[in-house]
């Protein structure tokens, strides 16, 4: 027994021995251990079977200074990685490290330089989710570095090739630094040549961070300057400055940042502190150029305030208010040419921002935007809006719950915005355009998110006046935005009251053809393609009132008084016909051959398309009686019925208006006079052609009824003469006849001669009276 | 083919004068250009539109997009639908674009099949409101002539392809049955149905009511008559007849030109509405230089109820101075005559009793005679023939006349007249209005002698040819060249005429006549007459102006003898539609 104890004893210690030569042997010829060929069996047998690792030259040095401190040089040659996740090579691989056995178990004494040169490398990141590893505590592996004498370790890689979700971002002369300056200070800095497939092109940084690793405060201060260029041309420059101000993990931070793109320019600089996730932040800033319309907008103490936890379970929240001034540069086109536009646009933007559970989960906000009071002599104009925010704890999406919007606008003198608006497509036109006063609306409305619809009441009001003319107005509206299926759909309801208007209406010769305003819609270029997307439009209704008792009034030259126009509930839609209203009270034509007025003129439109409905009645003042002319039916086919007070025939009653005399009528005029009457009964007789019969002297009347025509002569001036209506030329009678004064005609006739059998025509200048 | 330089160079004048004028822009005010001349310059209310009116506040100066807003609509009036709009410096150019033209029409969901492109008036010009109304009225009007008066048209038009389509709404086809026509004074209330060319049934026809109502107005019945379909009306095919009676009796005093007579005077005392069935009394005077006749005719509807028939009493003095003889006679004459509707016209067939007794005071002809005659009178007139009198375009009629004398019945001479004609007018590829007109007539007569000297007869049963009614190419009633007239005469003549080819309403064409004489009963001599020619017309306001030239030309065993008469022949005449 003791034999076997003995036995023990000596292989044990043999075995220590035995450990301890062969420990001495590696620790002073470590390259006996570490050295190419048992690596590369390490490798097989460890490495998986997908992973080769090779190379040309793979060396380890060792030297022993002291006892039990070895300093070790590890230089690896072209040492090539075929791995799932990295391919490439590493031209040159240096790492140099102190190892003091002594100080067991921190027997790493200094580590560095490391050099590693990488080329041509592939990096392929998993798209998989990784499992959230567990936190990692950086303090105590800071610890342990920090009692590492550190060199300065420097990774160059050449060609560095990333694959990922997306595509392929390439990576050239990038390198990366770390260098330990003073004992807790540490400096990173690094540079990336140039890339592709990523937003950045080129990027260097350098920073420094003061670590204390046995302090209650780990770190201290952090500065760091940044400049990166984006493929876009975009360069940012940041300088950044954390410094700690208390025991625990508050700090101030102070930030300015350059960034540049073409010709804009935001310059920006944040101030503030951060304790126990409160925070507070003070920005200001400029921004040339950032838009076409914003050459400049500055920002000056822009205040944040909020709280951010670390906890991510606790309230946080964001007060900013930022007064902002911008000057800004309207759209204008060209065409418009605004003198006095007010060009600094002064606002503040407000809000607040609340997770009352904690991030990630419910979230309410408050958001206005306020402009203050802009003012010129032309245009006065003041805007807020205001938005709140929220998204519920079921719920990710983010959602507007209201929206407010306010504005307050006066065109202070609308002849200049007549001028402003002259050559360009928005002209005012005439006869407004004479108008001189103001204009102002308001608007104050909001968003019911609910139901995606923007409410946007608007009261306007209007108070122009010319030399001839005035337009006093008030009307309300509501304009709305619908979200529907084909995107968001505007609608504006309107109500105009026109408390007093008189307009002038451009003078008529009426001795010539009436002038078409309008171009007639059945003339059209082509047949138009119907696009397939459903594009909302814009639909609007507008109904005009005038006020009772104070009609419009219209200022025509053929009229001997302003026509005074009413006008009920007359609505313009894009939906729908027109409807309402339109009536004119008693004026006094402009006398020509016989006293002429209007009793009254209705004109109703129905709302359903159909032909608009007139209800009207002329008085012709005759000096035995008062002939009553009432215009009945629709618009499209007017019907004229004749009477008078006391009743006479209806023939006396026209030849009195066409002719004024109903007594003594040739032949010719009594034709004329019957003419009229089948034209009037078959309603081919227009409300101008009337007007015509009236004011005019009439020389003869001529009616096609299956044209629909009627001719009238009527005598101008001196010798001339005009003929109204035309008719399909061709059509010929058996017989002509031209009324060349009373009694008097030419006629042309064709005869027949029954006993020679022949035909000839016979042209007589003929007098002519029935009796 | 070859073209030579004096080819080209009249093509090259031609194509400079017919060739729109690239003409000058015009500029309404200095704000405003129109780089082309417009055919139709701007009224003074367009301009002042445009421009604007130092007389009017509102209207004082006009903004250039206003203004480019009424220019787009005068434009269209006008036929620019495309024009090009450029504001530079304040001032408004406009390029007028190209005019569109109408090409073509095309009407949809029609009840007649309605073949538009005989409406070749529009096609080719300035696609204008105006032309697309024209075009519109056309078909209207086609409508109305094949029993749809009361229809709805929508119309559009393609200003790129100058298509014009119209959509028709017709309603049933209407039948004409319930005319309710305004009273006459004193007259039976059916009086204007006795002008009708159409039956109670008949399809709606508008060119027949209009006719009818031209009728009416014509034989001075009313002062003017319309119809009018009540298409809104309660009851279905109403048609509601407009008359005017104005007073019954009718003085007038004429002065005037005829074909015939030259400067002709007239007067006349008319009573159209004598006695409730309508008869008619005529009592008139004329004189021109070649005649002078008193004249009385009196057309008794004798009958108790409304018809066409009636007596027809007519009594003539006239006087008569020819080239080649001056007669004077008394006439009288009896026939009672009826009208008849047949097919497209209508018959009227008269037969009776005629006193004449003449004498002749100067040239060939008895001193005196007395003829008591019975003549027959058939008259064929289609109703386009009628009611395109002034304007021929399509149609026919046919006419026969006889007038028997006997000594037994108290003539102083034995002879038999006979007569026929015909004329027939084709509107070559049915256009509408007519291009191409052409026209066929011709006409028979012979006098039959019995136991009568020729040289007893009356000028009225002798036979002549010459002048603008047939023979144009020689004198008036110039052949047979010896003065006593020939017994048998033969004439066909052919004429087509151009129409709208010209402007100003002229209208050329092209005739030939041919006819021959007979010196015996039905004979028509181997000598043969005939005239090639050519000839304006021109409708006038005041009507039909036409002149020819021919050339006469004989053929015939007396050609030599003869050959005085073959020369150009000119005629300037009022009317004769063909």
């Amino acid at each position: 027994m003791r034999q076997l104890a003995k036995a023990i004893l000596y292989l044990v210690f043999g075995l220590v021995l035995l450990f301890c030569v062969i420990f001495g042997i590696f620790a002073y010829k470590p390259g006996l251990l570490i050295n190419s060929n048992n690596l590369r069996r390490i490798i097989w047998v460890a490495a998986p079977t997908e992973t080769t690792v090779h190379w040309q030259q793979l060396r380890l040095d060792a030297a022993a200074p002291r006892f039990l401190v070895h300093e070790y040089l590890l230089v690896g040659k072209d040492i090539c990685v075929n791995e799932p996740r990295l391919k490439g090579c590493f031209p040159l691989v240096s790492i140099k490290a102190r190892i003091n056995y002594r100080r067991w178990p921190h027997i790493t004494e200094s580590i560095g330089p490391v050099l590693v040169n990488g080329d041509k490398l592939v990096l392929s990141l998993s798209t998989e989710k990784k499992k959230k590893e567990s936190s990692i505590d950086w303090e105590k592996i800071y610890e342990h570095a920090s009692k590492i004498e550190w060199q300065p370790i420097v990774l160059k890689l050449n060609h560095l090739t990333i694959h990922g979700s997306k595509k392929p971002i390439e990576l050239t002369q990038m390198k990366l630094a770390l260098n330990r300056k003073e004992e807790h200070i540490w400096n990173a800095g690094g540079q990336l040549g140039s890339a592709k497939g990523f937003p950045v092109r080129k990027f260097s940084f350098d920073s420094t961070v003061d670590l204390h690793p046995n302090q209650q405060n780990f770190w201290q201060r952090f500065v760091a300057t940044a400049r990166a260029e984006t493929i876009k041309g975009e360069k940012l420059a940041l300088n950044a400055r954390v410094q700690r101000i208390s025991q625990q993990d508050d700090f101030s931070f102070n930030l300015h940042g350059l960034g540049t793109r073409k010709e804009s320019t935001l310059d920006l600089d944040t101030r503030g502190t951060w304790r126990h996730g409160d925070f507070e932040a003070v920005v200001s800033g400029t921004a040339l150029r950032a838009h076409p319309q914003l050459p400049r907008i500055d920002a000056s103490r822009c205040t944040a305030k909020g709280r951010l936890p670390i906890n991510s379970k606790e309230r946080t929240f964001l007060d900013v208010n930022c007064p902002l001034s911008a000057k800004h540069n309207v759209s204008l086109p060209p065409s418009v040419k605004v003198d006095e536009w007010p060009d600094v646009l002064s606002m503040v933007v407000k809000g607040n921002v609340d997770f009352p559970h904690g991030r990630n989960r419910e979230l309410n906000a408050d958001v206005s935007l306020k402009t203050l009071p802009l003012s010129s002599p032309f245009v006065k104009l003041a805007a807020d809006t205001a938005a709140h925010i929220r998204r519920s704890g079921r719920g990710h999406d983010i959602e507007v719950v209201k929206w407010d919007i306010n504005l307050d606008a006066k065109i202070l003198r609308f002849s200049k915005l007549v001028k402003a608006l002259e050559n360009s497509p928005w002209a005012i036109p005439a006869p407004i355009r004479s108008f001189q006063g103001e204009i102002g609306c308001k608007a104050g409305g909001g968003f019911d998110v609910r139901n995606k619809i923007l409410d946007v009441p608007i009261q306007c009001n209007t108070d122009l006046i010319s030399t001839r003319q005035e337009f006093l107005s008030k009307g309300s509206a509501l304009f709305r935005m619908q979200k529907r299926p084909a995107g968001w759909q505007p609608t504006l309801d309107a109500n105009i009251q026109i408390q007093r208007g008189q307009l002038e209406v451009p003078e008529i010769d009426w001795r010539r053809s009436l002038p078409q305003l309008f171009t007639d819609k059945r003339i059209t270029q082509g047949i138009t393609s119907t696009s397939t997307s459903i594009k909302p439009k814009f639909h609007y209704t507008v109904v005009l009132n005038t006020t009772k008792g104070s009609p419009i009034k219209l200022l025509s030259n053929l009229a001997r008084d302003p026509v005074p126009m009413e006008l009920k509930e007359l609505q313009f839609s894009s939906r729908k016909p027109l409807s309402g209203t339109v009536i004119f009270h008693q004026f006094h034509l402009q006398p020509l051959k016989q006293l002429v007025s209007l009793n009254k003129f209705v004109i109703t439109y129905p709302g359903s398309g159909n032909p608009a409905l007139l209800d009207g009645l002329f008085d012709i003042y005759n000096v035995d009686y008062t002939i009553k002319l009432a215009v009945v039916g629709t618009m499209a086919k007017p019907r004229i019925e004749i009477f008078s007070d006391p009743p006479r025939p209806q023939t006396e009653l026209l030849s009195a208006v066409i002719f004024g005399d109903a007594t003594e009528l040739d032949s010719d005029q009594m034709r004329s006079v019957e003419e009229a009457r089948a034209a009037i009964a078959d309603g081919a007789i227009s409300l101008i052609s009337m007007y015509y019969l009236a004011a005019t002297p009439i020389d003869s009347i001529g009616y096609n009824p299956y044209t629909g025509v009627v001719r009238a002569k009527i005598r101008l001036s001196g010798r001339t003469s005009l003929t109204i209506g035309s008719d399909l030329r061709s059509q010929q009678s058996i017989g002509l006849r031209r009324r060349l004064s009373p009694n008097w005609s030419l006629e042309t006739t064709v005869q027949h001669n029954t006993e020679s059998d022949e035909q000839s025509e016979r042209a007589m200048l003929r007098w002519a009276k029935r009796y | 083919m070859r073209t030579s330089s004096w080819q080209f160079g009249i093509l090259f004048v031609l194509t400079s004068l017919l060739s729109p004028r690239a003409g000058a822009a015009v500029t309404p005010c200095p704000q405003i250009t129109i780089e082309q001349d417009l055919k139709i310059p701007l009224t003074p209310t367009e301009k002042q539109l445009l421009c604007g009116n130092e007389n009017l506040d509102g209207w004082r100066k006009i903004p250039l997009n206003q203004a480019q807003f009424f220019l787009r609509a005068f434009l269209q009036q006008r036929g620019y639908n495309a024009p090009i709009f450029r504001i530079e410096q304040e001032k408004l150019r406009v390029d007028v674009g190209p005019l569109s033209r109408m090409t073509r029409i095309i009407i949809r969901n029609d009840p007649i099949n309605i073949d538009a492109s005989r409406f070749w008036e529009p096609i080719g010009e300035a696609l204008t409101p105006s032309s697309i109304d024209s075009a519109q009225k056309w078909v209207l009007r086609e409508l109305s002539y094949h029993g749809y008066p009361c229809v709805q048209i929508e119309t559009d038009a393609d200003a790129k392809t100058g298509e014009v389509f119209m959509n028709v709404e017709a309603n049933d086809k209407w039948r004409i049955h319930n005319i309710e026509s305004d009273p006459i004074p004193g007259m039976r209330k059916q009086l204007p149905r006795r002008y009708d060319p159409f039956r109670s049934g008949d399809f709606y026809n508008g060119m027949l009511l209009d006719l009818s109502a031209q009728r009416l107005v014509a034989d001075d019945v009313v002062v003017t008559s319309h119809f009018l379909p009540e298409c809104d009306g309660q009851e279905p095919e109403r048609i509601k007849q407009t008359l005017l009676p104005g007073e019954p009796r009718l003085v007038t005093f004429g002065i005037g030109f005829d074909t015939e007579e030259y400067v002709i005077g007239q007067v006349s005392w008319k009573n159209s509405r004598l006695a409730p069935e309508g008869s008619l009394l005529q009592f008139s005077a004329l004189g021109s230089y070649h005649r002078q006749e008193l004249n009385s005719r009196f057309y008794w509807y004798y009958l108790p109820y409304m018809t066409r028939h009636h007596l027809r009493l007519e009594a003539k003095m006239e006087r008569e101075s020819e080239r080649r003889y001056e007669s004077r006679s008394v006439t009288a004459k009896a026939l009672p005559t009826w009208v008849l509707l047949a097919g497209d016209g209508d018959v009227t067939l008269g037969t009776g009793i005629s006193l004449q007794h003449l004498q002749t005071t100067r040239g060939f002809g008895p001193e005196s005679t007395r003829l008591l005659s019975w003549e027959t009178e058939m008259h064929y007139m289609s109703y386009p023939f009628e009611y395109y009198a002034l304007s021929p375009r399509a149609g026919h009629q046919v006419t026969f006349q006889s007038a028997m004398a006997d000594t037994a019945l108290g003539s102083d001479i034995n002879a038999n007249r006979w007569s026929a004609g015909f004329t027939q007018l084709w509107n070559l590829f049915a256009w509408d209005p007519p291009k191409w007109v052409l026209g066929l007539r011709g006409e028979y007569a012979t006098t039959r002698l019995r136991d009568t000297d020729r040289s007893r007869l009356p000028p009225t049963f002798k036979q002549f040819l010459g002048g603008s009614s047939n023979l144009r190419g020689f004198g008036r009633k110039s052949l047979p060249p010896r003065d006593q007239g020939a017994l048998t005469k033969a004439y066909l003549g052919t004429e087509l005429r151009g129409n709208h080819l010209l402007p100003y309403k002229l209208q050329p064409f092209i005739f030939i006549d041919a006819g021959g004489l007979g010196e015996t009963t039905s004979i028509i001599d181997p000598t043969l007459y005939w005239s090639p020619g050519v000839g304006m017309r021109w409708e006038s306001p005041i009507g039909a102006l036409r002149s020819t030239i021919a050339h006469g030309l004989i053929h015939g065993k007396e050609d030599k003898a003869l050959a005085y008469l073959a020369r150009w022949e000119f005629y300037f005449s009022l009317g004769e539609q063909f």
